[in-house]
């Protein structure tokens, strides 16, 4: 069988106040395109379908085409919620999709979802496990005793229960943070505090190949099989250098699978310059960017008035613009060591509004009287 | 300081008791408080700052408030909070002052104040009382005030911007007392101070230094000139002249010192001449006093040899004598003057005694009288009661006979009441026999029937059977002519038995009854006859006599009882008369005894009397004197005049012995006197002498000291002028020090103090103020550069007005625009992000600075409705990254997008109607009915 596998697609986010709906409709198209052309049987969608739980009525209809191309083209969907997406919304209508072959997996119900498919090796399970806390997991279990207390625990009890037989070749998704994950700073995904939601990528290494979503980089974590797609566009301007693709997994025999990637390529690119504002202003610089999203720094030493509005009109896309003397908000007294005696203060502050040293007398003096002052508020 | 858990009873809209568990949420350092409005979410916070420091966010709502309308009576409104401060645990429990309407038996509603009240548990256990008290301990246990706290761990709901648009005045007082800048108020202000003290301590020092000058008098011309100039002694050539001038009056001392000596000298010798002088004339009147006290005393002298031959002419020597001896005779006798007065005494004594022996004897006369009269009374009575012992046993006997009768007669009623009973019986036992025998008769005659009617039935049954011409068992015969009818009652066998035996029972019934009266009949005769013979013996015939003759004896019977009773009485008074008797004749001895002796002691003592008498009559005629009391009299008289005349002779002797040393001592003198004055002169011509060199002295005298006075006087300007000279040389070069010294540290409390001139007013404090404030604004602008996505930072406002201190004041670069603009242009969400950014970095600030005060816990209550999506997307994750550096945030918010970002929630639910908020808690491993 051969199937691809994307995730995060993040449907009615916006960069910077500026929605990418477009942005989002346009790659969505590309991978329908790329799916038709490489004959892929199978999409899996390893969560963070939407960037909200309650989505925007843009993001709502481009998911209805989309999936709607993808039944008419005859490809099986595979698709599991993530963190973002309310698993209910998610999964409205999925016994009627079943029946179309889109299998939506939106909350976790006791049980690992199940599905199979065939091909000419036989059979091919398939695993659905949306995002889960252990709370989730908790709520089907009775005894006290036997609820798990952390991440890890939750994901092995699930994949314990469901008794997968190892002989035949199995696939799972999941949107979890596997350790190992390589996060960018400042990164678009919403990392939890402390790390406690990590699990270990053995929990899947049984797996002939694990569907991740939840890391917006594209990655493998600990083998090639255990693998994040990332999103298919960079949604931060941290991303901006990532190569977004597409894995596309043929898999035959148990043990016979072959990994190949496809490029996604965006509508618009991304990119962050830090240049003077007059260099903006020019021709080429203008011809270059001006069609995509920028991040500008502004290398002048003062800062121009109304620069934003001024730069948006040659470029319509500036999401963000800073400056790169950002020390002048630091004003001339402050003083990184906070641990300057008494003494020091005042000899800076008298330097300062007499233009010259305090003699060797008034030193002592101020020191003494400071000293002074310290016992009685001591007292 | 982080909350481990918080129980809340009664308080706000918690009708009950609920508990909130930290510990729970603590694992993800981040948790949400979510609920409807109204439904208590601020509460929690409110509970939590309550049991800190006694006082709510916001302070609108008052401690009585805190009060749950829904709760009974009888639940008290309390909070109990435990938190963790430096790795240790503490406990407080406190509780607000409310009224409570308390609802009394009789249905009245009473209001009922309860107290408020607080108790601080700490780690070791001990505990601290009183609501004070407590909110005391809890500022100087976290180093922080409840306004301090709320500044800097608290955003409340709609008040996030206090502090970020508060004016400079108002951080100033924030920061003086977050940072304690007051050291630095307090320095500057000492500077000034001490600045001031140098200042005016200058100006003493001039002032004195003008006391000095102006003490002077100089004669000097050009010297004064320069003293007159102020400050003049501040020229150069001042104190050369000084000296000069010193030294010329130095000198002119010394010439006068000399002149002085002279005088001196001539005075001395004057001296001398008129001391000899007076020591003449002083021995020249003593001559003359001598030579008339002489005369005095010769003349004395023979006064006293005079009164001696006097004496002797009148004999008094011998008259003396005769006293002497007289005395003498007199003191021998005085001895016996006491025997015969205490003799007399005896005589008296012994008078007493024998006037009372005298009296007991006639007692005792009498009492053998009364006796006499007791004794003849009583034997009377007991020669009267002879016989006694006859009548009593006479009286026994008596009674014992009617009573012997009284018994008889008893026995004869009885059987009276015997045999009457035994008829009756009788009568009824022949009853018995009578209907006995007549139903015995009965049963008999019946049997007979029945025996009849059974044999006839019998013969019935065998005639029935019976046939003619066959021979009938009973008598053979052939022929049965009449043949025995069948009865129709045939009784049985059986039956005629039973009957048979009935009346054979009967039978036997009716002669046993008819023995038995038989018996009885027996048993009355033999009673009847023994009656009879009774009756015979008594002389008695019926009843009604005996009856009769018994009531009598009883009666007398009881006559003899009362009679013997009586005999009784009788005869034991007569044995107590008997025994009266027997004491009085004993007692009449005695007495008669007595009298005997009586009489003879009197006799003795009267004798003995007598002889007294006679003693005392002897004595007293040997006696000189009346008595003791006038021959002691005379004694003293006698002594008396001896002594007198004794000293007398004495003192003159000694007279005469005195008056002959004075007129030799005088004697002697007058020689000695002569002797000694060697001139010749008349008193008079000394005299002369004597006034003369007196005169002279007085005039060397007086030149001598005035002489003196002017020494003194120049003396005087002398060591006054060196002196002020000195003083003034000291105070002018201490001057010269302390004006340096003046000059540098004003320099210092102007810059401190802001009084440069030219320059903006910033005080040393203000200085470091901004300091911290900067360092406050660096570490928010890290937040807010985030949290606007690069858009804003906070800066100081620096200001052009050099009067005003607006040096705390924060404006905003906006670059977006690329210029500054003040915070108060900013949008709502635009100030919660930038009061957030800010209220973290004071928190920062705080604990890096003040490294004792640990502040680890932030309280958000909303605002994050001001933001939109993004913006909130990033508010998360700003505060997601604070809390994963250990700082325990929560938030409250309605806002939705929250519930599914923060796993760890306290959910409240406003309850219906009465039934106040209910809590619930999810966490990441446990959220039961979540739904999403």
């Amino acid at each position: 069988m051969k199937f691809a596998h994307i995730s995060d697609l993040h449907l009615g986010i916006s960069l910077l106040n500026h929605s990418m709906m477009e942005d989002q409709t346009y790659i969505l198209n590309e991978i329908l395109t790329i799916l038709k052309e490489e004959q892929v049987e199978a999409l899996f969608i390893a969560g963070d379908v939407y960037d909200r739980g309650v989505p925007s009525v843009e993001a709502v209809n481009a998911l209805n085409d989309f999936l709607t191309s993808l039944a008419q083209s005859n490809i099986h969907v595979y698709m599991i919620a993530g963190n973002h997406d309310s698993p209910s919304r998610l999964a409205f209508g999925s016994r009627l999709l079943a029946q179309v072959n889109i299998h939506i997996v939106g909350s976790y119900e006791g049980a690992l979802a199940h599905f199979i498919e065939e091909d000419s090796y036989g059979e091919i399970h398939i695993y659905g496990l949306p995002f889960v806390r252990p709370a989730y997991i908790n709520r089907y279990i009775e005894k006290e005793e036997e609820k798990v207390t952390s991440y890890q625990e939750a994901i092995q009890k699930v994949i314990t229960e469901a008794n997968i037989d190892w002989s035949k070749r199995n696939l799972i998704l999941a949107h979890q943070f596997v350790i190992g994950a390589h996060l960018d700073t400042e990164g678009s995904e919403e990392i939890m505090v402390g790390g406690v939601d990590q699990i270990d990528a053995n929990l899947f290494q049984a797996f002939d190949y694990t569907a991740l979503g939840h890391i917006h980089r594209p990655q493998k974590v600990k083998q090639d099989n255990i693998r994040y797609s990332g999103t298919p566009l960079a949604y931060s301007f941290a991303e901006k250098e990532q190569i977004k693709s597409i894995p596309i997994i043929t898999i035959q025999e148990k043990g016979d699978m072959d990994i190949q990637y496809v490029e996604l390529k965006p509508y618009r690119k991304m990119a962050h310059l830090e240049t003077s504002f007059k260099e903006l202003l020019e021709e080429k610089m203008r011809k270059q960017y001006e069609k995509d999203y920028l991040h500008i720094t502004l290398t002048d030493a003062q800062e121009i008035e109304h620069a934003i509005v001024t730069l948006r009109n040659y470029y319509p896309y500036l999401l963000r613009l800073d400056y790169k003397q950002q020390s002048q908000t630091t004003s001339p007294l402050y003083n990184k060591e906070i641990h300057k005696s008494k003494l020091e203060l005042f000899e800076d502050f008298f330097t300062m509004r007499n233009q010259k040293q305090m003699s060797m007398e008034q030193k002592a003096y101020v020191q003494n009287l400071m000293d002074t002052l310290e016992k009685e508020k001591n007292v | 300081m982080r909350p481990i858990q918080l129980t809340m009873q009664a308080f706000g809209p918690y009708k009950n008791s609920v508990t909130i568990d930290f510990d729970a949420l603590n694992q993800s350092g981040m948790y949400l408080i979510s609920g409807d409005t109204g439904a208590g979410k601020t509460t929690i916070f409110d509970a939590m700052m309550f049991a800190l420091y006694g006082e709510t966010s916001g302070k609108e709502r008052q401690a009585q408030m805190l009060r749950s309308q829904y709760a009974d009576a009888s639940v008290e409104t309390r909070i109990s909070f435990t938190f963790r401060y430096r790795e240790k645990l503490y406990r407080i429990e406190r509780k607000p002052q409310y009224t409570i309407q308390k609802q009394l038996k009789d249905g009245t509603l009473k209001e009922q104040k309860k107290l408020a009240d607080a108790m601080l548990y700490y780690p070791d256990g001990s505990v601290l009382v009183g609501t004070k008290n407590v909110s005391e301990a809890v500022v100087s246990l976290t180093g922080l005030t409840y306004e301090q706290f709320s500044m800097i761990a608290m955003i409340p709901q709609g008040k996030f911007e206090t502090f970020l648009l508060a004016d400079t005045k108002t951080r100033n007082a924030i920061f003086r007392e977050l940072f304690h800048t007051e050291f630095y108020k307090s320095f500057q202000e000492r500077l000034k101070e001490d600045t001031k003290q140098m200042s005016t301590h200058l100006q003493v020092l001039r002032q004195e230094m003008n006391a000095y000058v102006n003490q002077m008098e100089v004669e000097e011309k050009d010297l004064r000139e320069l003293l007159s100039i102020e400050e003049g002694y501040f020229a150069s050539d001042f104190d050369t002249r000084f000296k000069k001038y010193l030294k010329d009056e130095k000198s002119k001392e010394k010439k006068q010192k000399e002149e002085l000596k002279q005088l001196d000298k001539s005075l001395q010798e004057l001296v001398q001449t008129l001391t000899q002088l007076e020591q003449n004339q002083k021995w020249l009147k003593e001559k003359k006093e001598a030579e008339e006290a002489l005369k005095n005393e010769e003349k004395e002298f023979e006064k006293a040899k005079h009164t001696i031959a006097k004496w002797e002419k009148e004999g008094r020597q011998e008259k003396l004598q005769e006293a002497r001896i007289t005395l003498r005779k007199l003191e021998e006798e005085l001895p016996t003057y006491e025997k015969l007065a205490s003799l007399k005494e005896e005589i008296e004594t012994k008078q007493i005694e024998i006037s009372d022996l005298k009296e007991s004897f006639i007692d005792a006369q009498k009492k053998k009288k009364e006796l006499e009269k007791q004794i003849k009374q009583l034997k009377k009575e007991i020669n009267r009661q002879k016989g006694m012992e006859g009548t009593l046993t006479k009286l026994e006997k008596e009674k014992a006979t009617v009573r012997a009768q009284i018994l008889v007669l008893k026995d004869l009623k009885k059987r009276y009441v015997d045999y009457d009973s035994l008829q009756k019986n009788i009568e009824e036992k022949e009853e018995t026999f009578k209907e006995l025998l007549a139903t015995s008769q009965k049963e008999h005659n019946l049997y007979q029937d029945y025996f009849d009617a059974y044999l006839m039935g019998q013969a019935g049954i065998l005639a029935s059977s019976l046939k003619e011409e066959e021979p009938c068992p009973v008598c053979g015969s052939i022929h049965h002519p009449r043949l025995a009818k069948v009865t129709k009652e045939v009784p049985s066998e059986e039956a005629l038995h039973t009957q048979e035996t009935k009346a054979k029972e009967m039978a036997k019934k009716a002669q046993m009854a008819s023995g038995e009266v038989g018996a009885l009949k027996k048993q009355e005769s033999t009673m009847k006859k023994e009656l009879n013979a009774l009756l015979e013996k008594e002389n008695l015939k019926t009843k009604k006599e005996v009856e009769k003759k018994y009531d009598q004896k009883i009666k007398e019977e009881e006559t003899l009882l009362e009679q013997y009773a009586q005999a009784e009485k009788d005869l034991a008074q007569k044995e107590k008369d008997e025994t009266s008797y027997q004491a009085c004749i004993k007692q009449e001895e005695k007495v008669v005894a007595l009298l005997h002796e009586k009489e003879k002691q009197l006799l003795i003592e009267e004798e003995k009397q007598n002889q007294r008498k006679e003693q005392a009559k002897t004595i007293k005629e040997t006696l000189s004197y009346a008595s003791i009391a006038v021959a002691k009299k005379k004694q003293q008289q006698l002594k008396e005049k001896i002594l007198e005349q004794e000293e007398e002779s004495h003192s003159l002797e000694e007279e005469i012995k005195a008056h002959q040393n004075q007129i030799a001592s005088i004697k002697g003198r007058l020689s000695q006197i002569s002797g000694q004055m060697k001139e010749k002169h008349t008193p008079n011509e000394i005299e002369n002498k004597i006034s003369k060199n007196r005169t002279l002295k007085a005039q060397l005298e007086e030149k001598r000291s005035n002489l003196m006075e002017d020494l003194t006087l120049l003396r005087a300007h002398i060591d006054k002028h060196s002196e002020l000279h000195h003083l003034l040389n000291e105070k002018k070069a201490l001057y010269e020090k302390d004006m340096k010294r003046y000059q540098w540290m004003n320099e210092l409390a102007l810059t401190a103090d802001a009084g440069i001139k030219g320059k903006e007013k910033v005080t040393f404090e203000d200085y470091i103020q901004m300091v911290y404030f900067d360092r406050i604004l660096e570490k928010a602008n890290q937040r807010l550069l985030v949290l606007s996505n690069g858009l804003y930072q906070m800066v100081r406002a620096s200001s052009s007005n050099l009067q005003s201190h607006n040096a705390l004041e924060i404006d905003v670069i906006d670059y977006s625009i690329g210029a500054k603009r003040s915070v108060r242009t900013l949008s709502g969400g635009e100030l919660f992000e930038a009061s957030l950014a800010l209220a973290l970095g004071l928190s920062d600030e705080v604990q890096s600075r003040i490294g004792a005060i640990e502040v680890d816990t932030m309280f958000i209550d909303e605002g994050f409705g001001t933001l939109d999506k993004e913006a909130l997307n990033l508010a998360i994750q700003v505060l997601q990254r604070i809390s994963a550096s250990g700082k325990q945030i929560g938030i409250i918010s309605h806002v939705e997008e929250l519930k599914s970002k923060i796993p760890s929630q306290i959910v409240i639910k406003k309850g219906q109607g009465n039934k106040g908020s209910s809590i619930r808690i999810l966490t990441e491993y446990n959220d039961s009915t979540l739904q999403d």
